[in-house]
């Protein structure tokens, strides 16, 4: 979408292009203030002003020049990098299915690469893993690669630092994993976030090192103590795939876990679908916080099961102070025993709430045949009107309804 | 009796918008033996060569841009006999356990993530090349003699 | 006496020429650099596909107002349900259409009609029918009477059911993935409560299969300004301001907001003819009064195509009543004018667009009759004259320029080499005659503001809380829609 050549070129080009005409700009009003103060003939302010019009207009000639080239450049450019990508791609894959040696590449041995054989084996290593994967990335650091890339992400211009954590990112190689941890405390956050999703992605692939010294443990430091908005942290939580299940247990265990990422943790749970991870989840049912205990139940309704001890805590939050635990609850609700939900949520169709009323009515519905005959009976004969509409309104969704005959129970012509 | 065909002489089908995991997938199927292999990085083409090509075995993308795989099974489940089987095997860096649940029912008979291991998705082929060529070979033998085309 | 005057006005109109492009030249250079750049490496292709294939959004509701649209409503619609986004719905308001837009949607869509248990957190025109589309169960569509477009934005919130909402004009047409850039930045930052994007002329544009395959560039020139134009105040304009968060606009044509903060904030304002504007202000002034961390950004990538005024009357029409909504929105709120209470905004954002952007029209057009005047009179030598009004064309071209320049940059859009030199062309050409065409226009909006205010007297409460959703509290919102394969 965006070419990531000659730009900088080019802002650095309007720069001083700008710089040079606001420069040129100021002159020409003080000599036009001082001239009309002073009286002086106009003279020499007209000569600074066909000085700033000559200027500009070989600026815009200078801009219109380069830009005109640029797009000689960049497509010549595009062509020879699709080219070329090809040709290093095939190399590549001939590398990493029989081994180094065979193929008669055209790359020497200890020459850095150019950027087009780096996105071209970063691209394969997305695709491919095991024993071809590690011969792409033995060849990557064989053409250090891999410490042209730390040494930007550590210390480089801005851009060229994205970059190079993106490439680290995708490369996944395992000593990047603790000077990508280091970078969680950059100041720029951009880079904070890039440098959380580049470790998730590095450490999905290491192999599990229980331990206080091992990667999961720093890494579950280096979280806890980065100032990362939640977000960022549940984005990299999804992005360890099956590394994401012990590193959840860690977190949920300390009992000192912030609250911030202690609704991470959960939001991440429901949706990995870490079923097992449920009774763990459940604890929290009972959090003061109002957003962790919602956060529970949602966790809850996304596994699509509800541990036994967590019953009865979550039948009661049916009935909590706060709505939007309520509305969680009453969601969760649809995956406990039915006759004890139903006794919970038929209350909840009156709520206050119209997002209580809906859940309490969409849970019902799921309830089998037993919540369904409920939700009947509330549109038929429920004496509040809010709790009738809505009761017709969860029979249409599901179907049990045709929208005439929901015409027909509300009354609407 | 229909003679056995080699496993290596089956039509793959690679379909996968991103260039490089076609020619990767080209490339390994090439070096096991596999002769005839057809790649798309053009969704939409896709039942149009089914129709000329009649693959033995569909490598599919799921997330890909104007068409994505569920649309393409949905396509191709349209096209092909009821009795028919056609292996589609599900190549996809989405590890959602939703997602996966959702393929296979929606025509998938495998499934295998990315970044994937070679021998595995080899391995994957090769089952699912052979049930299909039983397949083939039961079809035949079942169809009454007179009626054989 | 008349000759200090003038000179005077002289004085003040090269400062204010100076000042402006000085201010031009650090927001483009800002917004170039601080935005463009740095966005455009964090969010590579792949890494969105990354974070799309792991869950990480938040579900939109996108609400398309729309009157009398007979013509493009079903394309519209169509082209919306084809978005890349695993969960959205689409609230269509047809805001008392007289025309065949209902019964078109009616038929497009088998839509059939159901009683909604609605919610009144914002007041709005009466709703006389709901509908649900039996092929694609996340369109609904709301018949009300007329109330025009806030109002129908109003109506869309009542019914909207997801945490983010996206405002959409019933002609834009979306980037397929539009809504997923936007909608992750909700994701990342818990604070932020609007986006905007950027929008491009769809004029003359290669549309296949309800989505915008090439960029090309029209055939008139009325239309090529308005490319230039629009690159000019979205890469340059508006990515500056927002780098110093203090963006004031976000377009109508696509916004994605956060409802609950739009809520809060009392919903769109009836009664004026720049709400899009108008609401992005008193976000800006709710939150920086309640003291709560907050952000409203600009960011290049979201792209939304909308079709551009092909003729002179139309563009005048819609040039005026844009002038009249900037007048009218800092009308309104004129209380930040220099009021440190609102910081940035109130000590350097409303000031400039009263002086840069407001009143700008009207300063050009008095530099022009001055120049005629001086002239005539014969105390400002022809030469002088002439070559200012060189140098002001020169300047303003300048700025086109970059702007073209940075078109250039996005390697899918007007790839060829000419309509690149077109476009060259076109940022000569826009200083000879239309800039100042425009200038005039907006200058006699300026002058109609007092007597063309529409429903300037009735004005809509704000803080409506009928909702029952406590302040700070997490969206009862999120996660509506059940999971997928429940």
């Amino acid at each position: 979408m965006w070419r990531r050549y000659g730009d900088a070129f080019y802002t650095l080009l309007t720069l001083a292009v700008f710089g040079f005409e606001t420069i040129a700009l100021g002159a020409l009003s003080l000599s036009f203030l001082l001239g009309k103060a002073t009286g002086i003939a106009s003279t020499p302010v007209e000569g600074i002003l066909l000085g700033v019009v000559i200027s500009t207009a070989s600026a815009l000639a200078l801009l219109g020049l380069y830009l005109l080239s640029y797009h000689f450049v960049s497509n010549l450019r595009d062509r020879w990098q699709a080219e070329h990508l090809d040709k290093w791609t095939e190399w590549w894959i001939g590398l990493a299915l029989t081994g180094p040696g065979e193929p008669a590449g055209h790359a020497p041995d200890r020459r850095p690469l150019p950027r087009v054989a780096v996105d071209s084996v970063l691209s394969l290593l997305e695709a491919v893993k095991g024993e071809e994967g590690d011969r792409l990335k033995e060849a990557l650091a064989g053409h250090g690669v891999d410490r042209w890339f730390l040494r930007r992400a550590r210390a480089g211009h801005l851009t060229a630092r994205l970059d190079a954590i993106e490439g680290l990112g995708k490369a996944r190689l395992p000593h990047a994993l603790d000077p990508l941890l280091g970078l969680f405390h950059h100041a720029r956050p951009v880079v904070r976030r890039m440098a959380a999703r580049a470790a998730a992605g590095t450490l999905a692939i290491m192999a599990p090192e229980p331990g206080p010294d091992g990667p999961h443990a720093r890494f579950i430091d280096a979280i806890k103590q980065a100032d990362l908005q939640p977000g960022v942290v549940q984005e990299s939580l999804l992005l360890l795939e099956t590394r994401a299940g012990p590193i959840l247990r860690e977190l949920l265990a300390d009992p000192e876990l912030s609250d911030s990422l202690r609704w991470v943790a959960l939001e991440t749970i429901g949706r990995l679908g870490l079923a097992d991870m449920a009774e763990l989840a459940a604890a929290s049912g009972t959090h003061p916080d109002p957003e962790l205990r919602a956060a529970t139940f949602r966790c809850l309704r996304r596994l699509g099961s509800v541990p036994e001890a967590a019953q009865a805590p979550l039948l009661g939050a049916v009935d909590d102070e706060v709505d939007f635990v309520r509305v969680q609850a009453a969601h969760a609700a649809a995956f406990v025993e039915p006759e004890a939900a139903l006794a919970a949520l038929e209350p909840r169709l009156e709520d206050s709430s119209w997002w209580v009323r809906r859940a309490a009515a969409a849970s019902m519905a799921r309830l089998g045949e037993l919540g369904v005959a409920s939700v009947r009976r509330a549109a038929e004969s429920h004496p509040e009107k809010a709790a009738r509409e809505m009761a017709v309104q969860i029979l249409l969704e599901a179907d049990v309804l045709t929208p005439a005959a929901a015409r027909l129970a509300t009354g609407v012509a | 009796m229909l003679p056995t065909p080699r496993l290596t002489d089956a039509r793959i089908l690679v379909v996968d918008d991103e260039r490089v995991n076609v020619v990767l997938l080209e490339r390994i199927l090439e070096q096991d033996g596999y002769r005839n292999v057809k790649s798309l990085t053009d969704p939409s083409e896709v039942v149009g060569l089914y129709d000329q090509f009649e693959p033995d075995l569909v490598l599919l993308d799921l997330h890909m841009p104007k068409l994505d795989g569920f649309a393409v099974m949905q396509q191709l489940e349209s096209r092909i006999s009821r009795d028919t089987f056609l292996p589609i095997l599900i190549l996809t860096a989405d590890i959602r356990p939703e997602i996966k649940r959702r393929a296979l029912s929606a025509g998938a008979k495998d499934f295998v993530t990315k970044p994937f291991d070679r021998t595995e998705v080899l391995l994957r082929i090769q089952n699912l090349l052979e049930t299909r060529f039983l397949h083939l070979r039961v079809r035949h033998d079942t169809v009454p003699e007179g009626q054989a085309t | 006496m008349w000759r200090t005057l003038l000179n005077g006005y002289q004085y003040v109109l090269l400062i204010y020429f100076s000042s402006l492009n000085v201010l031009y030249a650090l927001f483009s250079c800002i917004g170039l650099r601080a935005i463009v750049v740095v966005f455009a490496r964090e969010f590579s292709q792949g890494s969105l596909r990354d974070l799309l294939e792991r869950d990480v959004y938040k579900p939109v509701s996108i609400l398309v107002p729309a009157h009398n649209e007979e013509v493009s409503i079903v394309g519209s619609v169509q082209s919306l349900l084809a978005l890349q986004f695993p969960e959205f719905e689409i609230v269509v308001v047809s805001d008392g259409s007289e025309d065949e837009t209902m019964a078109r949607l009616i038929e497009a869509f088998a839509l059939a009609e159901q009683p909604w248990a609605t919610r009144q957190d914002l007041p709005s025109a009466h709703v006389r029918r709901t509908f649900r589309s039996l092929t694609h169960p996340n369109l609904i569509v709301v018949d009300k009477e007329r109330g025009g477009k806030a109002d129908s934005l109003n109506a869309g919130l009542n019914m909207a059911r997801y945490p983010l909402f996206a405002a959409v004009d019933a002609d834009s047409m979306l980037d397929g993935e539009a809504i997923l850039r936007a909608s992750r930045l909700f994701v990342e930052d818990e604070t932020l409560v609007g986006v905007g994007g950027t929008i491009r002329p769809l004029n003359a544009a290669v549309v296949s299969e309800g989505r915008v395959a090439e960029a090309r560039i029209p055939k008139k020139w009325l239309e090529r300004f308005q490319i230039l134009e629009y690159a000019r105040a979205f890469f340059t304009g508006r990515a500056g301001w927002s780098h110093f968060k203090s963006l004031l606009i976000i377009s109508g044509a696509f916004g994605l907001f956060r409802r609950t903060a739009v809520l809060e904030a009392g919903g769109f304002r009836v009664g004026t003819v720049a709400e899009d504007m108008e609401l992005v202000v008193r976000l800006h002034k709710h939150f920086l009064k309640a003291g709560k961390p907050y952000n409203i950004r600009f960011t290049p990538d979201p792209i939304c195509w909308s079709e551009v005024p092909s003729d002179l009357g139309t563009l005048r029409r819609q040039r005026n009543r844009w002038h009249r909504g900037l007048w009218e929105t800092l009308w309104l709120h004129k209380d930040m004018l220099f009021n440190p209470r609102y910081r940035r905004l109130g000590l350097v954002a409303v000031p400039y667009f009263w002086i840069f952007e407001a009143l700008a029209p009207v300063v050009e057009i008095s530099g022009y009759l001055l120049v005629g005047v001086g002239i005539f009179a014969g105390f400002l030598s022809p030469r002088f004259a002439i070559l200012f009004v060189v140098l002001a064309v020169l300047y303003g071209m300048l700025a086109s320029q970059l702007a073209a320049g940075i078109e250039t940059f996005l390697s899918n859009r007007y790839p060829r080499l000419r309509d690149r030199a077109v476009l060259f062309l076109a940022a000569f050409l826009e200083f000879v005659g239309y800039r100042q065409f425009l200038a005039f226009e907006r200058t006699v909006a300026t002058v109609q503001v007092p007597f063309k205010r529409g429903q300037w007297g009735k004005m809509h409460r704000k803080g409506i809380r009928g909702s029952t959703q406590p302040p700070d509290a997490a969206d009862p919102a999120e996660q509506e829609a059940t999971p997928a394969g429940v």
